[in-house]
């Protein structure tokens, strides 16, 4: 074989071609990965008439506002944004307090059984979300949390919970006892130890929990299909199909919806990915 | 300020394999303002001890005491001890201020109150300067400086410091063995130091605990430790180069003469004792020796296989009939070369039991004069 670089094209030549190249690659698999968002966008501005037709250009042409007004203003959109927010938000706190809270308690307090029960957590994970439930209808019907927030709160806790425990466990593992001891020879109790020292160390868990919890929480169908029947207190996921009527959909509409509900989730891993980043390093 | 005593203090954890005897029931009294090392090769139960005195560990049986008051059962919080651990645990999400006053926090002092506390304790320990920097951002020495401040604040009954300088390097170490004993002179404190290096405990106690499998071999003045050690152990582990022990036949009971096993050599050790058993072990240190080239040896000596030298000193690794033995000599007035054959006369002398490895004997210092200093 003749020798092309350093005969033909110079080495720093070969190093453009070879930048240039990767670059190509790189964009070409971006833009196939984001072809669903874009589709979304243009959707979300394009006349229901044109985007049924099919036709790209007449698509492209029919540029409107009209699916996002009738989305905003003429549906129950804002009460279902309202409610995916609220469940979002109550989910969060709950599943990062309790994971952090017995996180701590896994590290730092003996009990017999304990690695039996830190594995038996991890069981949850292995139930479909669908077969719980059906079990968790009759047990919420009981306890009068079907059609509630904070029934759907906790039943969606149920999802996050295991891998915020078991995150939250492996992060306080990484906060060497000694500096608690060192607050506890200060005159500080186990509590300040806790608060002041482990807690600060292992925020950045607390984080990763959190974004987890939420993006769980905000793309959960099958607890508000199962558990919320009152169109008043349905969050985004299920109202989404209120847009279905019928045998017909407002395929316009429902991508205005798709693209409100992308931009909070889309902003949350944007800020925090570097905690993000960190716990699943912890958990690794 | 106060004295600690401990009496027959047992630590045992449990194990598969049955429970492991941390501390065998261990007595000592550590006096008010002393400076306590308590030294010993891992895992002979130095650090747990310490750990008993602090109530990070519960004893499984018998008493401490501090100035007067039972504490066994008492839990760290209310003994009003500091602890400076190994590495250092210095909040690496607080300044430095905060850091040395987190003692006072705790006990609800405001935030102005708690920075001038800092500031004049960081005086003290002569870094002023690093009030607002975070621990990330300062040197290994510095920090162990900010850990020793967080301890001085409260002003403790007692200090108890485990290995806190085992990660810095050697000149740093020397350096924060004299801060220590100026801000001890300072504050005036009762403290107990646990470390695994003899030269620091050597250096810096008024008197050391030498700890082996949980017991306390020996407890006394860095001098006694050296020169009158208990036993084998307490012999082999303070003092460097290492002593050398030979083990010997000893004919009559004074032990004034003893005859190395396995070669025909009789030394003259200089002990008049009586009950001296006949198998012994005997011992030298390095430094109590004269050594000098011969042609034909006769004795106690051999081929030097290996010089290290230390400064003006010689270490001389002589190999011998018996195995091999150290001796150190001035570089100027004893220049020996490897490849040299040279006798060794031994200047001062121990006796250990053969079967027990207790002191049954030991030559009295030459003139009874502190000729020699301590050297480690």
């Amino acid at each position: 074989m003749t020798q092309i670089v350093g005969n033909y094209i110079t080495y720093g030549q070969a190093a453009r071609i070879k930048s240039i190249s990767y670059q190509i690659v790189v964009w070409a698999a971006l833009l196939a990965l984001m072809l669903p968002i874009i589709w979304v966008i243009i959707g979300t501005f394009s006349g229901l008439d044109a985007l049924l037709a099919g036709n790209l250009s007449r698509i492209l042409g029919s540029f409107t506002t009209q699916p996002l007004r009738d989305v905003f203003f003429a549906s129950n959109f804002m009460v279902y944004y309202r409610n995916s927010l609220v469940v979002a938000a109550g989910v969060v706190v709950f599943t990062v307090v309790a994971s952090t809270l017995a996180g701590y308690g896994l590290t730092r307090v003996q009990f017999r059984g304990k690695k039996w029960l830190a594995r038996f957590i991890l069981f949850g994970y292995m139930f479909p979300p669908l077969l719980l439930s059906i079990p968790m209808y009759q047990i919420w019907d009981q306890l009068g949390l079907l059609n509630s927030l904070l029934g759907l709160v906790f039943a969606e806790s149920s999802v996050p919970l295991p891998f915020g425990i078991w995150t939250m466990w492996l992060f306080f593992q990484t906060v060497p006892i000694d500096y608690e001891e060192s607050v506890w020879m200060a005159g500080g109790s186990r509590w300040h130890s806790f608060k002041d020292i482990a807690l600060p160390q292992a925020a950045p868990g607390m984080v990763a929990v959190g974004i987890f919890a939420f993006q769980s929480s905000w793309n959960n169908y099958t607890y508000p299909k199962v558990l919320i029947s009152q169109d008043s207190l349905r969050p985004l996921t299920t109202g989404l199909t209120q847009y279905a009527v019928q045998n017909f959909v407002f395929w316009n509409q429902v991508m205005a919806v798709v693209l409100t509900m992308v931009i909070p989730a889309f902003l949350m891993v944007y800020f925090l990915q570097k905690y993000l980043l960190e716990g699943y390093k912890a958990t690794a | 300020m106060s004295d600690i005593q401990v009496d027959t203090l047992r630590k045992e954890f449990s194990s598969d394999g049955g429970p492991i005897v941390a501390v065998n029931d261990v007595s000592f009294t550590v006096e008010d303002g002393e400076f306590v090392c308590i030294v010993g090769p891992s895992g002979c139960g130095k650090t747990t001890l310490l750990r008993c005195i602090a109530g990070l560990e519960r004893p499984t049986s018998g008493s401490i005491t501090l100035a007067g008051e039972e504490v066994t059962d008492i839990p760290p919080q209310n003994r009003n001890l500091a602890f400076v651990f190994q590495d250092i645990t210095l909040y690496p999400h607080m300044k430095v201020w905060e850091n040395i006053s987190y003692p006072l926090k705790l006990d609800g002092v405001d935030a102005d109150t708690r920075y001038e506390r800092a500031q004049e304790v960081a005086d003290t320990i002569q870094i002023g300067e690093l009030l607002d920097m975070y621990p990330g951002d300062l040197s290994g020495g510095q920090q162990q400086r900010v850990a020793i401040g967080r301890s001085i604040i409260r002003s403790p009954r007692a200090y108890l410091l485990d290995e806190p300088m085992s990660d810095l390097d050697a000149k740093l170490k020397k350096e924060m063995r004299v801060e220590l004993q100026r801000i001890q002179q300072q504050v005036g404190g009762t403290m107990v130091y646990v470390t695994h290096d003899q030269e620091e405990a050597m250096t810096l106690s008024d008197r050391m605990i030498v700890m082996d499998d949980g017991e306390i071999q020996q407890f006394g003045s860095p001098q006694q430790v050296y020169h009158e050690p208990n036993n084998v152990f307490v012999a082999q582990f303070i003092g460097s180069p290492e002593i050398n022990l030979l083990s010997a036949t000893c004919r009559d009971d004074t032990g004034g003469t003893v005859t190395v096993d396995d070669t025909g050599w009789n030394i003259e050790t200089g002990i008049a004792s009586q009950g001296v058993p006949e198998n012994v072990t005997f011992g030298f240190r390095p430094r109590h020796t004269n050594v000098e080239p011969v042609e034909d040896l006769d004795g106690l000596g051999g081929e030097v296989a290996l010089v290290e030298a230390v400064g003006d000193e010689n270490i001389l690794y002589i190999d011998t009939e018996v195995g091999e033995i150290r001796a150190v000599v001035d570089i100027e007035r004893t220049p020996i070369e490897e490849g040299d054959t040279v006798a060794v006369d031994v200047e001062r002398s121990y006796l250990f039991d053969g079967a027990t490895g207790t002191t049954v004997a030991h030559s009295t210092r030459r003139g009874d004069q502190p000729d020699d200093q301590v050297e480690a």
